[in-house]
């Protein structure tokens, strides 16, 4: 073997294969790369599975918004529908006991119906008492708070 | 009380009226209620959908880390071929030798 050459024994058991040093050093740059490029191989792979992973979990995020928009356009629908039902005025009925001051004679039993509307409220109150004569009264009240 | 049913059987068509006008408002107001249900019912739903999201974000988020951490550890291998290239550059023909000698032993 000369000083410029270099031979290399290869796995054919016979054969002998010389190459120059210039061409021996390529030989092993491009073995050096070819393991390097064999681990640059793998992490892409993973590089490529968590992709795939990424990919998976913005369609469930994508789903999962879909989803949002759907039960909200069906919130909207009922308040529509809400609206749609609701009256300029609620009705609404009572019925309880008044105390003559702060005692408990003569309580007075009533009951009434009101028409609540957003700023007042009107009805009408039938009431009864042990030692008075009995009857009814229009009731008309303004919502302070 | 006997005047209050005297006077309501006397106007019998407003009672009837005003009762009918009674049962439909009350059930409005029940159908109303009914509705106000379906609709926390979807708010409660649409919560935990949104619990869900936040979840699937921070699985993306934690997905994306993971992403550049395979990037910088490609980076690296690639220095670290640069690194081995230039090392086989400046071997001698003794090293070169050794080098397939290591990589190729004689069985």
């Amino acid at each position: 073997m000369g000083f410029n050459s270099f031979s290399q024994n290869a796995i054919q058991k016979d054969s002998v294969v010389v190459l120059t040093e210039a061409q021996a050093r390529a030989a092993a740059t491009d073995l050096v790369r070819y393991d390097f490029a064999k681990q640059v191989i793998k992490e892409q792979e993973a590089r490529i599975k968590n992709f795939q992973k990424k990919e998976i979990e913005f369609q469930n995020k994508l789903d999962i918004k879909d989803s949002i928009i759907f039960h909200q356009k069906s919130m909207i629908d009922i308040h529509k529908e809400i609206i749609k039902n609701k009256k300029p005025f609620e009705v609404h009925g009572y019925l309880g006991t008044q105390s003559t001051r702060f005692t408990l004679r003569e309580p007075t039993l009533y009951t009434n119906i009101m028409f609540e509307f957003t700023k007042f409220n009107i009805g009408a109150q039938y009431f009864l008492q042990p030692n008075n004569p009995s009857g009814y009264s229009i009731i008309l009240e303004y919502k302070l708070f | 009380m006997i005047k209050v049913l005297n006077y309501l059987r006397e106007q019998y068509l407003a009672v009837i009226i005003t009762v009918i006008w009674l049962l439909f408002t009350l059930y409005s107001q029940e159908k109303n209620s009914i509705l106000l249900k379906q609709t926390k019912q979807l708010e409660a739903k649409i919560v935990q959908l949104k619990q869900k999201d936040n979840r699937s974000s921070i699985v993306i988020d934690s997905l994306s880390k993971i992403d550049t951490v395979i990037v910088s550890r490609i980076k690296t291998i690639k220095q670290k071929e640069y690194v081995q290239v230039k090392v086989i550059d400046s071997l001698p023909i003794s090293g070169l030798q050794q080098f397939f000698t290591e990589r190729y032993p004689e069985r």
